[in-house]
């Protein structure tokens, strides 16, 4: 097994991890056909009319966790990219980090995301602690997606 | 799984689940905490027990209830000092250890008179650390016999394009 895989798998057994699957908070999601350096998990969704409780991310999590994992919002029947229709709606932070007009919304539009980065060099310096260090694990990344979902600005999809 | 609880300990920002026996009280609770290793340097009677974001301290002989004591804070601090940093004040107030961060930032935002529909986060160390888990309580961030924390207030994040 890679190291990065490794690593990665250690964070998820992790008492941090756990804690949020015993929380409701997100779990991983077991699909036929996602090999490394893929993984899906879900994240909790507030209640809103017409939407769904959860969101499935398909993270790409290559090198990690020297390098920051990146997602995007995953379609777990079909084993596509959620059709962006269904995307989370919302003001604020919502309509940001979910938004669906950046780059065919390959990833969220987030600093602890690790694509919009390649993009956007002074966001270390405008959002210290929430861009990734190789000091975090994938609860960051879940953690801080989760909490931008559950506030008042999430609207549903 | 039904009788499980969820034990925050003192120090350690991890959360350990762990099966109750049949009438298990505060007291063997403990013992059975320090014989499993999870008590480190152990003396059972310097360890207290108290329910997540409640100012109670159980007694010894207290029955623990998965229903009732879903989440407890095993420690050594009776009272956590947490000092709160915002814009270069400090507001301080003894909390007990099982507190939220969550209440904290409340009592925050009351304290630092901080609009109701600003997003906020505590850090620890400097403004520019990672925002802390508002679920984790204030007694996993000090270390007996030092009962002292000091967390800096900041708004969330706010992305823009």
């Amino acid at each position: 097994m890679r190291l990065d895989e490794t690593c990665f798998k250690e964070h998820v057994a992790a008492r941090l991890f756990q804690d949020g699957v015993a929380r409701g908070y997100w779990d991983i999601a077991p699909r036929d056909g996602v090999e490394w350096p893929y993984a899906l998990i879900w994240i909790s969704a507030p209640t809103r009319p017409n939407s769904p409780d959860r969101f499935f991310l398909r993270f790409s999590l290559k090198d990690y966790p020297s390098k920051g994992p990146t997602a995007t919002l995953w379609d777990f029947e079909k084993d596509v990219r959620l059709d962006l229709a269904k995307w989370p709606k919302g003001n604020g932070d919502v309509g940001m980090v979910f938004r669906t007009n950046w780059k065919e919304a390959v990833s969220l539009y987030a600093p602890w995301d690790s694509f919009p980065l390649l993009d956007h060099t002074d966001w270390p310096q405008k959002y210290p602690g929430y861009v990734w260090k190789p000091t975090y694990t994938i609860v960051h990344y879940l953690r801080q997606t989760r909490d931008v979902l559950h506030t008042d600005e999430y609207i549903g999809c | 799984m039904k009788n499980q609880i969820y034990v925050h300990f003192g120090g350690h920002k991890e959360v350990c689940g762990f099966e109750l026996t049949e009438e298990e009280t505060v007291g063997s609770l403990i013992e059975r905490l320090g014989k499993e290793g999870h008590l480190g340097e152990f003396k059972a009677e310097e360890w207290i027990v108290c329910i997540e974001d409640s100012e109670e301290e159980l007694a010894r002989d207290h029955r623990l209830e998965p229903g009732k004591h879903k989440r407890i804070h095993v420690c050594r601090c009776r009272k956590v000092e947490v000092s709160v940093v915002f814009n270069g004040v400090t507001q301080s107030h003894p909390f007990s250890p099982g507190t939220t961060l969550r209440k904290v930032i409340h009592w925050a935002r009351d304290k630092f008179g901080v609009d109701k529909k600003e997003k906020l986060v505590l850090r620890l160390d400097n403004t520019e650390s990672e925002p802390l888990d508002p679920d984790s309580h204030v007694g996993s961030y000090v270390h007996h016999p030092h009962c002292h924390v000091t967390f800096y207030l900041t708004p969330s994040t706010k992305i823009q394009g």
